[in-house]
């Protein structure tokens, strides 16, 4: 399941709307940590996020997707602790 | 915890080669993105037109294509009238007539894909695309700027992508146009300027060109500013091709 997830939000980053590699990330980093998780966040900030973007208009140079990851990665930790081992 | 500091550090590290380089990883990752995403879209294409759903989408393809023929004509009627007031423009300040050489390049990623408002296109710096340089819609109406070139792939960021704002003239009133994504944006003007729907907005931050039409106003006796609803003529999302333009006001 956690393999399936990973391809239909890497697959979704160029094909599909926004929201189902969101979905996909909340997804695998609900039950353990997920570095696919971070990985599809960074790729969705590189791909679609200019680096030009980055310099002129600081609100849209956030990387929100990644740092959308690193938040699930450490903010689900206390959580999959607490239920899950 | 040891594991999640490594990936953290992992991520900081990738965007700092990132940063130092020039974007390098950036655009590996856009140039391998339009090549799935070109190939994406073909076999869409494909698959669509293959009649597998034929039974099942009739009704829809029709709907969908009356739709279309009526967006068709709305946006010819917009054209025309942009070209007349182009027409006026040029006549009265000839100084002001632009260079229009550019290309054509296909559109190779969906434009929903995207949470900045941004596409890629198939065309970059050896077919000569500059980063700033305008990009038209077939009508004529600019819908974004390029923001990252490689070799063959270039990014696009749409004029009104959500949360950007845009200085324009709309019905001969300055307006600072928010963006709300899918080239759709609105603004405040004051209530006493006369504004209808299907008037032209142009914006001097991309040479005077026209960047979409009004599509709706509204307006409270008790208010003292208009809210006036823009948008483009066409469906942003059905572009297959655009007109980069080679010189960059």
């Amino acid at each position: 399941m956690r393999i399936v997830i990973a391809l239909v939000g890497f697959a979704a980053i160029i094909t599909g709307p926004w929201w189902i590699p969101l979905i996909c990330m909340i997804l695998l980093s609900a039950r353990r940590i997920a570095p696919e998780a971070v990985i599809i966040g960074v790729l969705m900030d590189f791909v679609w996020q200019g680096s030009a973007v980055l310099a002129k208009a600081p609100f849209h140079g956030v990387p929100l997707f990644t740092l959308f990851g690193l938040a699930l990665l450490w903010g689900l930790e206390p959580l999959r602790r607490r239920f899950l081992f | 915890m040891r594991r999640l500091f490594a990936m953290t550090l992992l991520v900081i590290v990738v965007f700092l080669i990132d940063l130092i380089s020039g974007g390098t990883i950036r655009a590996l990752a856009q140039n391998a993105a339009a090549s799935i995403g070109g190939v994406s879209v073909r076999v869409f294409n494909a698959v669509k037109y293959s009649g597998i759903f034929h039974t099942r989408a009739t009704l829809a393809a029709q709907n969908q294509a009356l739709e279309a023929q009526i967006a068709r004509y709305e946006a010819q009627a917009a054209a025309y009238k942009a070209l007349q007031e182009e027409n006026a423009q040029l006549a009265t300040q000839a100084h002001l007539a632009q260079d229009n050489t550019g290309i054509t390049v296909p559109v190779v990623s969906s434009l929903r894909s995207s949470p900045y408002g941004t596409f890629l296109i198939g065309a970059g710096s050896a077919e000569h695309i500059k980063q700033n340089a305008l990009v038209l819609t077939d009508l004529g109406f600019v819908v974004g700027r390029v923001t990252d070139v490689s070799a063959h792939t270039s990014l696009v960021t749409e004029l009104f992508a959500s949360g950007k704002t845009v200085s324009a003239l709309v019905a001969g009133a300055n307006a600072t146009l928010g963006g709300a994504g899918g080239s759709n944006a609105r603004a405040q003007i004051p209530r006493g300027i006369a504004v209808t729907a299907g008037d032209i907005v142009t914006s001097g931050s991309v040479g005077g060109r026209p960047i979409g039409i009004v599509g709706k106003v509204e307006s409270r006796p008790a208010d003292a500013y208009s809210t006036v609803y823009m948008r483009l003529p066409q469906n942003i999302y059905s572009l297959r091709f655009v007109f980069v333009l080679s010189s960059t006001p």
